[in-house]
């Protein structure tokens, strides 16, 4: 069970005996939007399969995992990204969480602040001078930057 | 709430007419979505009446409701919005960068800021790039300290490597930046601390009598209270050997407590001068743990011998190791002021260590020597260099790694450095040993720092010091090896 939030439904399910092929308990997700939850199904059944198909190999598994997140790396866009982290927050899929963070940070890594608050959306909230202030207590850290 | 998949149970006619419409509408646009679990509208639907149970009518309160609901108003918006991510969120992708960018992301905001600034960061970011493979090139720079004679106040410490890192090393604690007449210089490092001492000028001899640990790169210093009564009063004439030992990344991870300070522990000791070989003689530890000097009498039967050159003592095992004059070692545990441990010198090493050099390299402690300069005009310089292997309480034997005659060595960049060794008396001192690289070992000739590498016989021209006599002495060369974090030093001044 990879979606850890919506577990209970199933376990509620079996303790009730609904014998039925096709599950009928809705489960609601109110925080976790269309795109994302179709990403992270997706996702989900991707690295089931794998795992099945590489049952023995670990190696083999992680290999194949990772060619798999390259590829939908690049149909996914940025600014999703953090959709599908509070997504997979959400609904507690671990592996997609540490996935999708992974991806994020190798997004923002090296790129200005500028670009980081852009990423986030996020506005400066610092006072006249304190971010000066900042900027040169580490200039060490300012400098190498990627090109915006 | 999103509701997909053809299982929604039926409109019912209690549903408002608005809300019905809108969620026919919904149903069509998601129609081709896979299968989700079904949401249960009902039960949603419930669950906002029960919110507004004050309106006049139920189902206009539930319209209202829903319509300014941020679920509502999210679908409405375009697929680029970003929603906010909650802090715990942003750490977990911050502690995944980098040090510089993880650094740097301080300055998006005020939130992000403090979050950084917090140990937890820093024990996550410790956690997480300790249970990665090891990466053995933390960023490591030689640092020489080099006195401006001119000004006498003047201090430069030049690093080697041009790494953004190091560029903010000269850094001087406020304290000091008042009393300008007083002289500044750093006696030892550990990690990516320093030792530094502040002493008065006074004739010929500088007794420091204030110290200080600092971090240059997070600018984050504490002094050292005064030193006991006993030890200023004593005539010194020259400099105390001194020895600093510190826990970096490793503090860090032995924290349980969320709630606890990190707190970095670490042990300055003195040991004052005394004449000839001596037997039993007085130490001074000051420990960050009690914040106090204590005075100690350690007595090591074998005899230990003042060398002419004090240099720092090299952190080795948790002990602080010293040269004794003939070359043989003596090493002080600061945690446990009687212990000691004895290490006889190499056999081949020559008896006139000059120009010698104590280190630790990859974790093995070697000791370094050119023989033949500048005494012994006769036989060509060779650099030798052993190393110890531990055996830990069986004691453990000294082998002779390297031993390359000077005037083979070659420059690949640098024909010139060919032709100058292979002169008579080439000017080449021992620097320092590179930290984690074995194969590596830094020389000073002929006024430049070079890379000399041990294996393949060859120099490189490192740096080139500005004036060639403003650094004269080679106990001015400390080891700067940043850790993945900075180790954290909380101020506390003591005067």
């Amino acid at each position: 069970m990879k979606f850890c939030a919506v577990k209970q439904y199933f376990d509620d399910e079996n303790n009730n005996n609904i014998t039925s092929g096709a599950s009928t308990t809705m489960i609601p997700l109110p925080n976790v939007e269309s795109h994302p939850l179709a990403i992270l199904i997706t996702y989900c059944k991707k690295h089931l399969k794998i795992k099945a198909n590489n049952a023995d190999n670990k190696k083999e598994t992680e290999k194949e995992m990772e060619q798999y997140e390259q590829e939908l790396l690049k149909k996914v866009m940025p600014q999703e990204l953090t959709e599908l982290i509070l997504a997979a927050n959400y609904l507690n899929f671990k592996e997609a969480l540490d996935f999708f963070c992974r991806a994020v940070a190798s997004a923002i890594q090296n790129k200005s602040i500028e670009f980081v608050r852009k990423f986030f959306g996020l506005e400066s909230d610092f006072e006249l001078g304190e971010e000066e202030k900042l900027r040169e207590e580490f200039a060490w850290s300012f400098e190498g930057v990627d090109e915006d | 709430m999103l509701w997909k998949d053809s299982t929604t149970p039926p409109l019912s006619s209690s549903m408002a007419p608005l809300l019905r419409s809108t969620i026919k509408q919904a149903q069509a646009e998601e129609r081709e979505i896979l299968s989700y679990p079904p949401i249960d509208l009902m039960m949603e639907m419930r669950k906002v009446k029960k919110h507004h149970r004050r309106s006049s009518s139920s189902s206009s309160s539930v319209i209202s409701y829903y319509e300014n609901s941020d679920v509502h108003k999210r679908r409405k918006r375009t697929a680029t919005a970003i929603d906010d991510l909650p802090i715990d969120l942003v750490l977990e992708i911050l502690h995944l960068l980098d040090l510089k960018s993880a650094t740097r992301c301080k300055s998006v905001s005020k939130e992000w800021c403090s979050v950084i600034t917090d140990p937890f960061f820093a024990r996550c970011f410790v956690n997480y790039n300790n249970s990665r493979p090891i990466v053995d090139h933390w960023p490591f720079t030689l640092l020489l300290q080099c006195t401006n004679w001119r000004t006498k106040n003047g201090h430069l410490l030049l690093p080697l490597e041009e790494e953004p890192y190091f560029k903010s090393l000269p850094y001087i604690p406020p304290m000091y930046q008042e009393q300008r007449h007083n002289e500044f210089n750093i006696q030892a490092s550990c990690h990516d601390l320093f030792l530094c001492s502040e002493s008065a000028v006074v004739s010929d001899h500088n007794t420091p009598f204030f110290y200080y640990v600092i971090n240059p790169i997070t600018r984050q210093w504490t002094a050292l209270p005064p030193l006991p009564h006993q030890y200023t009063a004593s005539v010194v004439r020259r400099r105390p050997l001194i020895g600093f030992i510190c826990n970096s990344c490793d503090i860090l991870l032995h924290h349980h407590h969320h709630h606890q300070q990190l707190q970095l522990s670490f042990r300055v000791m003195l040991i004052p001068e005394f004449e000839g070989m001596s037997t039993e003689f007085k130490v001074y530890i000051f420990s960050s743990d009690t914040s106090k000097w204590s005075e100690s009498l350690v007595s090591c039967p074998e005899g230990f011998e003042l060398a002419s050159f004090a240099f720092p003592a090299v952190p080795y095992n948790g002990l602080l190791f010293w040269c004794s004059e003939d070359g043989s070692l003596f090493g002080f545990d600061p945690y446990n002021s009687g212990c000691y441990r004895f290490i006889q010198k190499p056999l081949e090493l020559d008896t006139s260590f000059d120009n010698g050099r104590l280190g630790v390299s990859h974790g093995a402690l070697r000791i370094s020597q050119i023989s033949g300069f500048p005494y012994d005009y006769f036989s060509d310089p060779v650099l030798r260099i052993w190393e110890f292997k531990d055996k830990g309480e069986e004691g453990g034997k000294w082998c002779l790694e390297h031993q390359l005659y000077v005037n083979q060595m070659v420059s690949e960049k640098s024909p010139w450095l060919t032709k100058y060794v292979v002169k008579k008396y080439p000017f080449v001192m021992v620097l320092a040993f590179h930290p984690n690289d074995r194969d590596i070992m830094y020389l000073m000739i002929h006024f430049k720092v070079v890379s000399c590498n041990l294996r393949r016989k060859t120099l490189e021209v490192v740096r080139d010091l500005p004036d060639p006599h403003i650094f004269s002495n080679g106990k001015n060369v400390f080891n700067f090896v940043l850790p993945c974090w900075p180790t954290p030093i909380h101020s506390s001044p003591f005067l």
